[in-house]
């Protein structure tokens, strides 16, 4: 499934264009480090100039939930599935789905990391998350499932 | 102390509504209503609406003034999601002390489940509400599974579990039982909470709202003119906070700002938490209701689900929350959530709520939010 593209031209493009190249790209003001998210002109919390700067991708899940029913129609037949808000060790928070696990499986906390996903716009990616070292999976392999 | 009242007020059955189209029933609440207070379409210099999902216009409040026949030097329509039923009537409120309008109808009506279907109208919430188009929905959310992620952290951060979520929906169906106009009026048990499917773990279907059509209409005007009809009920003041739009913004996932909105409503009213007899709370998911229940003051943070068991917020209670069922099984009129909350602290404040009375009920408190928590607005009724 190619995920469905974000509108281009529009204040995160800069986060898309390199998830499409691999790289995690997030846009933190520069007076004082505040996540600007969503991307703006200025910071919403000092109205200082923002710069995108690159992120390592490792980070925790804050919440989840597990979609039974799915709404959206590229996602229809894909449930269960997992949106996560994902807490980046570098600094930031991101809304993104869970992926390669069993999402019954998945825990609040669980370490996770980046990966990337092509959209139906070819020069727009999207950073999605899978189980990082300490997660639920690597729970699984210390019960030696 | 506010000299404008609530003068008249008319809901229909929330539930499939048939042989009338969005329009006519707006018309047939705003004659209700109209007639309730004694004043007659001639009457109305303001008309204030919400743009039903069921049925679109450029300005919708014009096309029911056209479609009513009438002229009045204003109409309306407003976007404030779950919170506009507050922000009506406040504006209303100033609008008439000001000296803009004398008499202000306010319609809030939807039919998203015999007009847009139950299914078409989700789909449309998914891609047209509280979820971010471009950081959001790529990813696949449903609405409800953005008050799932809500509701994890809840868990996760107080030890609650489904014993707090199905106390909710079983204390909302409850009391829809006892309210004629109430969609969902069959009894639920914990066992029937707990069969209801997963939409998005940890929600179940019971913790969501039903897609209903339905609505109401209220008839806001000064006191001079509120006295030709029923007992009218005195417009105390309002207060608002909004904090962010989408779940990704969030500040907070467990605490928002309903309570800022009740605190910034009792200093504008000159009245105090201990003063309100019954609160009605914005509860479209059930984790929204632990949540705001407790924002609101009226548990302590992880508490709302066990106050909820021990039946402190039933007729009788400590606080009484949501006499008639609730977003959750009174009914969820699409745009117009929220406005049944409105109408049951009027009925309770006249004393007509029947075998739901809640007995001397002087001061109401309705919640109303839009958003994942985003916007509240807390407007403080009176009993004249």
């Amino acid at each position: 499934m190619k995920y469905s593209a974000p509108r281009n031209g529009r204040e995160a493009t800069p986060h898309w264009k390199a998830a499409r190249e691999g790289r995690l790209l997030l846009p933190f003001c520069t007076p004082r480090g505040h996540f600007c998210w969503p991307p703006a002109q200025r910071c919403p919390s000092c109205q200082g100039p923002i710069a995108w700067k690159e992120s390592s991708g490792a980070g925790a899940i804050e919440t989840f939930a597990i979609v039974r029913r799915a709404v959206q129609p590229e996602w229809k037949g894909k449930e269960p599935y997992v949106v996560a808000l994902i807490r980046l060790d570098d600094g930031g928070r991101l809304f993104s789905n869970v992926i390669d696990c069993e999402p019954e499986d998945v825990r609040c906390g669980d370490r996770v990391i980046c990966t990337f996903v092509e959209t139906t716009d070819p020069e727009l990616g999207l950073p999605v998350f899978r189980p990082g070292p300490g997660s639920a999976a690597g729970r699984l392999d210390s019960r030696g499932k | 102390m506010s000299n404008v009242m609530i003068a008249g007020i008319a809901e229909p059955v929330h539930g499939r509504i048939s042989g009338l189209t969005p329009m006519a029933l707006h018309e047939r609440l705003a004659l209700d209503a109209l007639a309730e207070a004694g004043l007659e379409l001639r009457d109305v210099d303001t008309i204030l609406t919400l743009a039903p999902r069921s049925d679109s216009y450029l300005i919708h409040a014009a096309a029911f003034a056209e479609y009513l026949g009438i002229s009045p030097p204003t109409a309306l329509t407003l976007e404030g999601g779950g919170a506009a039923p507050a922000i009506m009537v406040d504006m209303a409120r100033n609008m008439i002390e000001g000296g803009s309008a004398k008499t202000v109808l306010i319609v809030s009506a939807d039919m998203p489940l015999s007009v847009n279907t139950r299914d078409s109208y989700i789909n449309t919430l998914a891609d047209s509400g509280p979820v971010h188009p471009d950081l959001e929905r790529p990813f696949g959310p449903s609405v409800p599974s953005l008050f799932a992620m809500v509701a994890r952290a809840y868990m996760d951060r107080f030890g609650a579990d489904e014993r707090d979520f199905g106390a909710v929906a079983m204390h909302d169906r409850a009391a829809a039982m006892s309210h004629p106009n109430s969609h969902m009026r069959k009894p639920m048990d914990f066992a029937a909470y707990c069969a209801s499917h997963m939409i998005a773990d940890p929600l179940r279907l019971l913790d969501c709202s039903p897609v209903s059509d339905g609505g109401a209409a209220v008839v806001v005007t000064s006191a001079d003119r509120a006295g030709k009809g029923k007992r009218p009920v005195r417009v105390m003041g309002a207060g608002f906070a909004m904090t962010h739009l989408h779940l990704s913004a969030a500040p907070s996932l467990t605490s928002h700002g309903a309570g800022l909105a009740l605190d910034r409503a009792l200093a504008f009213a000159s009245r105090q938490r201990s003063d309100i007899d019954i609160a009605l709370v914005y509860d479209c998911f059930s984790i929204a209701m632990l949540i705001n229940t407790e924002d609101l003051g009226f548990a302590s943070k992880g508490q709302a689900g066990a106050a909820f068991r021990d039946g402190e917020f039933r007729p009788g209670g400590r606080i009484p929350i949501n006499t008639h069922g609730g977003l959750l099984s009174h009914g969820y009129p699409g745009r117009a959530a929220g406005i049944g909350n409105l109408i049951e602290a009027v009925v309770q404040l006249r004393g007509e709520a029947g075998n739901r009375q809640i007995p001397n009920a002087r001061m109401t408190m309705t919640h109303g939010m839009g958003g994942l928590f985003a916007t509240h607005g807390v407007l403080l009724l009176e009993a004249t």
